[in-house]
């Protein structure tokens, strides 16, 4: 298994050339925080990692198209597949590289972050506005931290749906694209489900919904009132719910890819 | 036991039979070369044999090991270029190497490897397989597929696109190493080339085994022929037919199968007969393109 992650990071690094993603990430932050977000703003920005968090979302959706699809258009597939190892260790070398990838990218966002919070503060740190500075770019790095989790989580359910279509359709542009959709229309898609669910209450536990929660669940006492009230159920039903969503889509692509002859 | 035995495998792709009842077996140390027409069912075969796909009928035997679509440690002996190289694209050819290195017990020593199968030096160091020429990839491929020291090696094509000093390469790459006992499937329609190379021979069509046996008994069985260069080459071939002789015309001489009371004699006595001027007579086998074709009519006319 070490060497099948081995292999997969060889790939991402050389082919798949991770690194891009991790310098964009780091210094979009620094980049918005310093020249375009208002200081009013600050304190929000930070929560979004200065706009890299979609393209952390966008390019961890990227790379797990890229690690299914691209084997088979290189005809990389038979080798890869044609060894020693189980296709459910080989699937799961994919899945954890891509995880980790994410994480690196978000370790790289967060250094940016800090980086560009830092000029900031030192930017305007005059002796009449260094009281607003201070006020606007404070931050709760409990939550802050908590928040980014509960988006990792989010993302799990959009890199299941990517996964299936690279399995099912073998076509990156198809999987990447319907990723990327989903990652900036979640909360569109899920008013557009809303409207379905006045029609029929149970509805609102679809994936969609369940995950647009997730994905913004904040752990605070109201938002576990909300959940309550809206689903009639405690958050944690939620999460066991949505973990349901998340590991059938997950076993599905498995089911495909395993069942491929190539 | 033989290192690969293939026991009545059959394949469907919908109504449509691939695999029709497939038996043969590889030796160690033999090169077996997989020929027939295309769509003939070769390449469905080798990717049965590699476990990459799943198999209606019969079983699969390699290294005492029965092989299984998609689970199998038996494979981690057997190495594969099937139809195309595979290849990333922003990898260099070392990386390859390196790459499908890293899983293998024990394997070839790199260098070595791209210095035999020509993918060493300035060109391969630096550039990216992206750049590659078709015969570059090709060689590479070739080098992926013998880097894990197999013991089995299915070659799909391996010659396409290799000009002469490659495949010379190949060639005797792949011969020495079936010296030390590794074991080749080729499939190839360069048929001068396999005929060079193969041991044994396997022939399908239509999904079916034809035939399965050494190369020399296979070409034995082909026709001998008597090739005879003529200062009328036209006039040769018209004279031999009416003799009710079996001829036919080659790229510059005549050829006439050797069969009842034909000799060489008897051709360069009908040809001074009818005043030709004879530059060159030779008795020799037919070759394996010839053989083939026969075999193949044959089969089509059967069926
Ligand atoms: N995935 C598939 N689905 C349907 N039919 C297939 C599939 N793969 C192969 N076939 C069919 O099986 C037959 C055998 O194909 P195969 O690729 O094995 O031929 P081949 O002997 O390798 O030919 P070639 O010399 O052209 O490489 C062909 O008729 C082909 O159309
Ligand atoms: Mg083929």
């Amino acid at each position: 298994m070490f060497t099948l992650l081995k292999q997969e990071a060889m790939k991402a690094w050389k082919q798949n050339r991770v690194y891009i993603w991790a310098i964009i990430a780091f210094v979009l932050p620094i980049i918005t925080l310093t020249s375009f977000v208002p200081m009013a703003s600050q304190a929000s920005a930070y929560g979004s990692l200065g706009g890299s968090s979609i393209i952390i979302t966008i390019g961890m959706l990227v790379l797990t198209a890229l690690s299914f699809t691209q084997e088979f258009t290189f005809g990389t597939i038979r080798p890869l597949l044609s060894r020693q190892y189980s296709r459910l260790q080989i699937f799961l070398a994919k899945i954890i590289t891509v995880i980790v990838e994410y994480f690196l990218l978000i370790v790289f966002s967060l250094a940016g972050t800090a980086i560009g919070r830092l000029i900031y503060r030192a930017m305007h740190d005059g002796s009449t506005e260094k009281v607003y500075t201070t006020y606007y770019t404070s931050l709760d790095w409990k939550s802050f931290l908590f928040a980014l989790l509960m988006s990792f989580v989010g993302s799990l359910f959009l890199m299941a749906i990517v996964l299936l279509v690279s399995n099912i359709a073998k076509s990156s542009a198809a999987a990447i694209s319907l990723g990327i959709v989903m990652s900036v229309a979640t909360s569109i898609l899920s008013a557009v489900t809303s409207s379905l669910i006045q029609l029929w209450a149970p509805l609102k536990w679809n994936p969609l919904t369940v995950q647009n929660v997730v994905s913004y669940y904040s752990g605070t006492s109201d938002f576990n009132k909300s959940i309550q009230s809206y689903f009639g159920a405690g958050a944690w039903v939620l999460f066991v719910v949505y973990g349901a969503y998340v590991l059938v889509m997950y076993a599905l692509a498995y089911w495909i890819f395993n069942r491929r002859s190539v | 036991m033989s290192l690969l035995e293939l026991h009545h495998v059959s394949k469907n792709f919908g109504s449509y039979q691939a695999l029709d009842n497939v038996s043969f077996s590889v030796e160690p140390g033999r090169i077996v070369g997989l020929i027939g027409p295309n769509g003939a069912g070769k390449s469905t075969a080798m990717r049965a044999i590699t476990g990459l796909m799943s198999y209606s009928d019969g079983e699969i035997i390699f290294d005492d090991e029965r092989i299984r679509f998609a689970k199998n440690k038996s494979l981690a002996k057997m190495g594969n270029l099937i139809e195309y190289p595979a290849i990333y694209p922003n990898f260099t050819a070392r990386d390859h190497m390196t790459y499908y290195a890293m899983d293998a017990k024990d394997h070839a020593d790199i260098d070595e490897l791209m210095k035999i199968t020509g993918i060493d030096g300035e060109k391969f160091g630096k550039r990216k397989a992206k750049k590659f020429s078709l015969g570059m990839k090709q060689r590479l491929g070739i080098a992926i597929a013998l880097i894990r020291n197999p013991k089995f090696v299915v070659l799909d094509e391996p010659m396409n696109g290799l000009d002469p000093q490659s495949v010379h390469d190949i060639r005797a790459l792949i011969r020495s190493l079936a010296d030390k006992g590794v074991a080749f499937l080729i499939s190839s329609h360069l048929l001068d080339e396999l005929q060079r190379l193969a041991d044994d021979v396997v022939i399908i069509n239509k999904g079916k085994v034809l035939r399965r046996e050494k190369m020399v008994d296979f070409l034995a069985e082909g026709k001998t022929q008597v090739k005879v260069q003529t200062s009328d080459n036209d006039k040769m071939l018209a004279v031999a037919k009416a003799a009710g002789w079996d001829a036919s015309m080659g790229d510059d001489r005549v050829l006439i199968a050797v069969q009842g009371d034909v000799t060489a004699q008897k051709v360069l006595k009908l040809a001074t007969d009818e005043g030709l001027e004879v530059t060159d007579i030779q008795t020799g086998q037919g070759n394996l393109e010839d053989h083939l074709l026969s075999v193949l009519s044959t089969d089509a006319t059967r069926a």
